[in-house]
């Protein structure tokens, strides 16, 4: 039996330019792979991180009664849109507006209580923030329909911060979406080359083997077994060389940009996101020199040669 | 056990079609032992590579072996080849094997006992005195050395017919002698020979069956 293993000591014994070449290219295909979907997930996450920040104010009408206030609050709880929701009764509103404000207007405050223009109001926190478009669509169709409660004057989220930041986030996912297609694409065809341009070099070695009567299956499983070894061996070489970068930038983002806590959202890729990788890379490999193997050993290769 | 029946072979030239065998016709039984002769170009080699399945022929029909070449699936193909031992004008020998690893391959197709390969290899490589050399690489042998492992390789599974494509063209006159000296003993086991040569000297010092070829066509 042809053994897989002495044909790919072989090759790289007797092609080192060849299979390092290869190798390389393999390398920084998949290393783009990685480092794509790596800054996908990161980022992803610190605009998740963000969205999570994200408060609603419902505030009250001052002639609102008491039975419009606690239907409004059930409706807000019953909606499970929201984590924690506090009430704050105009009283208890001027109290905290002077609390923080008193020390710059003394004055100025001192008839508040007499004539309070602040409203009542409830201070929500979003359960799980606005980290997805439909997240923000929930919270912007919630926001409309509490606006026409009896009792409601307005509802504020920060508009146009929410807004800017569900549409960048909205953005992002697409664009990631065709970036990752586009590098998958890309990849699967540099790899298909680098491994088939391996594979025709070695042509001479697929002809003598057919001349001698090995059938297909013989001469084009060593080849896929050492498509497979070299994509596994570069996927998982890329992988350390992204691990490295990724720990890089994350001690440049913990001493640099440390006052946004970014690193606290970061991470690198997941136990069954590193195994999806190797097993791709492998898997891409094996099937690149599949094809490639399949397309020289045909029973005639050495006639067709001429 | 070999016949042609009106096979040819074209190839396309670039100003119009090249007639490399034209009507060729023969017959070759079970045991006998033929030298091909005739001028360079004059369709010795295509004729073997038909005949080993390593070309097509354009029409016309070949037997070999109980096989009707033109009409084998690419299924059968490897299988009529493991019947064949052929020696190949330009050795073919694979560069990143050893001699001994060249040899064995044949056997190494059929799947042989790796005991057997190495008793077997051991012993072909006696017959063409290359025992010492069996753990280098082609590119380390003489060319007269790597016909002769060329020609181990080519004997090594018992084949049922024997071809060679000039085996002698890169030995010294006594070295082919020796080499065909080993033709004579496997065609003595029965073995079909058929040997393609320009080497006259060589054809005339053995009273053997003698086929002619002249500008693609039997003369």
């Amino acid at each position: 039996m042809i053994n897989a293993w002495s044909h790919l000591r072989r090759s790289v014994r007797f092609q080192p330019l060849v299979q390092l070449t290869t190798f390389t290219v393999l390398v920084a295909s998949f290393l783009v792979l990685i480092i794509a979907v790596t800054f996908q997930q990161n980022f992803a996450s610190v605009l998740t991180h963000w969205g999570r920040q994200v408060k609603v104010d419902v505030y009250m009408q001052d002639s609102a009664t008491d039975v419009q206030t606690a239907a409004v609050k059930s409706k807000i709880e019953s909606s499970r849109l929201f984590a924690n929701i506090h009430y704050f009764t105009k009283d208890q509103a001027a109290a905290r507006f002077k609390d923080r404000m008193g020390k710059y207007l003394p004055g100025l405050l001192d008839d508040l209580g007499a004539d309070n223009p602040l409203p009542a109001s409830f201070e929500l926190e979003a359960t799980k923030g606005v980290v997805s478009q439909r997240a923000y669509e929930h919270l912007l169709a919630f926001a409309r329909a509490l606006k026409k409660q009896a009792g409601v004057d307005d509802v504020s989220y920060g508009q146009g911060w929410v807004e800017n930041y569900a549409s960048a986030l909205h953005a992002f996912s697409v664009s990631v979406v065709v970036l990752m297609f586009v590098l998958l694409i890309g990849a699967a065809f540099v790899v298909g080359n680098a491994v088939g341009n391996s594979v025709t070099q070695r042509r001479d070695e697929i002809e003598i083997m057919e001349l001698f009567g090995a059938t297909r299956s013989m001469i084009i499983r060593p080849y896929i077994f050492e498509g497979f070894a070299m994509g596994f061996a570069a996927a998982a070489t890329a992988l350390i060389f992204a691990h490295g970068l990724y720990s890089y930038e994350y001690k440049v983002m913990s001493q640099s940009l440390s006052f946004w806590n970014f690193q606290s959202s970061m991470r690198f890729l997941s136990a069954a996101r590193i195994f999806l990788a190797l097993l791709s890379g492998a898997f891409l490999g094996g099937l690149s020199a599949y094809l490639w193997a399949r397309k020289v050993a045909t029973g005639w290769a050495a006639a067709e040669a001429k | 056990m070999i016949e042609f029946s009106h096979a040819y072979k074209v190839y396309s030239g670039t100003t119009s079609p090249i007639h490399a065998l034209k009507d060729i016709n023969l017959r070759i039984e079970k045991g006998e032992f033929v030298f091909l002769t005739g001028p360079s170009g004059a369709g010795k080699t295509t004729l073997f590579k038909l005949l080993s399945a390593y070309d097509r022929p354009t029409s016309g029909k070949i037997c070999v072996s109980g096989f009707d070449v033109n009409q084998m699936t690419s299924q059968q193909i490897p299988y009529f080849r493991r019947h064949l031992g052929v020696v190949y004008q330009d050795f073919r020998l694979l560069r990143q094997r050893t001699v001994f690893e060249n040899v064995a391959l044949p056997l190494e197709i059929r799947r042989e006992r790796s005991r057997y390969i190495k008793a077997r290899v051991e012993e072909v490589l006696e017959q063409v005195s290359l025992f010492h050399k069996r753990n280098e690489y082609p590119n380390q042998l003489s060319g007269g050395e790597q016909q002769r492992a060329s020609i181990a390789r080519a004997l090594i599974h018992h084949p049922n017919v024997l071809l060679a494509d000039e085996p002698t063209g890169n030995l010294d006159p006594e070295l082919a002698r020796e080499i065909v000296a080993i033709f004579d003993k496997i065609n003595a086991q029965g073995t079909t020979v058929f040997i393609a040569t320009h080497d006259h000297e060589l054809v005339k010092s053995r009273s053997r069956r003698t086929i002619e070829l002249k500008d693609g066509a039997i003369v």
